[in-house]
C-alpha cells in the first residue's frame, strides 16, 4: 500500500515526507476512545440478529427431512392398521368373481372384483360403507346375501370392510 | 464475511474490531464530535449488519464503508444543526484537535483547502486508500480524485506552512 501510494503520488509529481501521513494522523485523532459499552450495545445487537437467523436457518435444515420421515411414518402405520390385515388375508384368500354387473379385465385380482360391493365396476371406499351398511343391518349375514366373505373366513365382519377399504385406498387400487 | 453470512455473530465480531477505530475516527471528523462520532458508529454497524445475510463486497470494506458512514455523520451533523441557531451551531463542524507546534501550522494550511480537497488528502494520507478506491467511495471519475489531490497537493507545497513536508 505504501508503495503504491509513493508511486500515484510521484506520479502526480509529489514527493511527500512520510512525516506528512504521521502528522495528520495524529492531528485527526479523537482525544477518547470508543467506550466499552458502545461495542457491548453493537455486539449484542449483532448476536441477537445473527443468531435469530441462525435458528431459522437450521429449523429449514432439519424440518424439510424431519417432515418427509413423519410422512412415512404416518403413512406406514395408517397402511398398518387400515390394510396390513386386509392385505395379509389378501394373499391368503382365494377370491371368485362374483356379483360384479361387468366382467372383469384381464388380470385383475380375484379380490378386487369381489370387494366391488356395490358393482359400478370400481372398487372405491363407498364399497366399503355400503359392506358396512349391511352387517350393520343384519343383511350381511342373511343365507340370500351376495358372498361378501372377501378374507375367505367364513364370516363376513368388520375385517371384511377393512379389506374393502384397503382395496380402495391401495396405489393400484381396484378398477376392474 | 462469508461466516457473517452464514450467521456466525463471532465472525462479526471479529469484523467489527476491525473496522471500530477507522470508523470512528472517520466518524469524529465529519462531526467533530465525540457522541455523534460514537452514534454515527452504531448507525453504521448497524446498517452493515442488515446487509446479512446475502452480503456481497464488491470492493475494500472502507471503499464500502467510507460513504456510509460519511452520509450518517452529515445527516446526524445536520439534526444537530437543526437544533441549534446562530453562531454556536459552527462549534459541530469537523476541527483538528488539540493542534500543537508543527502540527498547528498544519491544520491552519489544511483549513485553506477546500472542503473536497481536504476529504481527499485524508482519505489518501490518513485513511491509506488508493486513488481508486478513493474514487470509488467518494462516487467520482479518478481523473477527478486525481486532480483534486493534484492541486491539494500543489496548494500544500506552496504553503510556507507546509513546505517542509514535500522535497524538491
Amino acid at each position: 500500500m505504501a508503495d503504491e501510494k509513493r508511486h500515484v503520488d510521484e506520479e502526480l509529481g509529489f514527493a511527500v515526507s512520510p512525516r506528512f501521513s504521521q502528522d495528520l494522523g495524529e492531528l485527526f485523532t479523537p482525544a477518547r476512545d470508543v467506550p466499552t459499552d458502545i461495542d457491548r450495545g453493537v455486539l449484542a445487537a449483532a448476536r441477537r440478529r445473527l443468531v435469530r437467523r441462525q435458528p431459522r436457518l437450521r429449523w429449514l435444515r432439519w424440518a424439510v427431512p424431519t417432515a418427509a420421515a413423519a410422512a412415512v411414518i404416518v403413512g406406514a402405520y395408517v397402511l398398518f392398521v387400515t390394510g396390513g390385515t386386509a392385505d395379509r388375508q389378501c394373499q391368503n384368500s382365494k377370491f371368485e368373481i362374483r356379483n360384479s354387473k361387468f366382467p372383469p379385465k384381464a388380470g385383475v385380482p380375484a379380490s378386487t372384483v369381489q370387494a366391488d360391493i356395490d358393482r359400478n365396476g370400481r372398487v372405491d371406499i363407498l364399497d366399503a360403507f355400503k359392506l358396512a351398511r349391511h352387517i350393520e343391518s343384519g343383511y350381511a349375514a342373511d343365507p340370500g346375501a351376495p358372498g361378501w366373505d372377501i378374507n375367505g373366513d367364513g364370516l363376513v365382519n368388520r375385517e371384511d370392510v377393512d379389506k374393502v377399504a384397503f382395496a380402495a385406498v391401495r396405489l393400484d387400487k381396484g378398477i376392474l | 464475511m462469508e461466516l457473517v453470512n452464514q450467521g456466525d455473530p463471532d465472525a462479526f465480531v471479529t469484523l467489527y474490531y476491525r473496522y471500530r477505530d477507522w470508523v470512528y475516527r472517520l466518524a469524529w471528523r465529519f462531526t467533530g464530535n465525540h457522541q455523534d462520532a460514537l452514534d454515527v458508529l452504531q448507525e453504521t454497524f448497524t446498517y452493515l449488519l442488515k446487509k446479512f445475510p446475502g452480503f456481497h463486497l464488491t470492493a475494500s470494506m472502507t471503499t464500502f464503508l467510507y460513504p456510509v458512514v460519511k452520509h450518517i455523520s452529515l445527516n446526524i451533523r445536520r439534526r444537530r444543526l437543526s437544533g441549534h441557531t446562530g453562531e454556536p451551531a459552527l462549534d459541530q463542524m469537523a476541527e483538528p484537535t488539540r493542534p500543537q507546534t508543527s502540527r498547528t501550522e498544519l491544520a491552519a494550511a489544511l483549513a485553506t483547502l477546500p472542503d473536497e480537497q481536504r476529504e481527499i488528502v485524508l482519505m489518501r494520507f490518513v485513511d491509506d486508500m488508493t486513488l481508486q478506491e478513493i474514487a470509488t467511495a467518494l462516487n467520482v471519475p479518478l481523473s477527478t480524485a486525481k486532480s483534486r489531490l493534484y492541486n491539494a497537493l500543489r496548494t500544500l507545497r506552496n504553503d510556507p506552512r507546509t513546505r517542509d513536508y514535500f522535497s524538491e
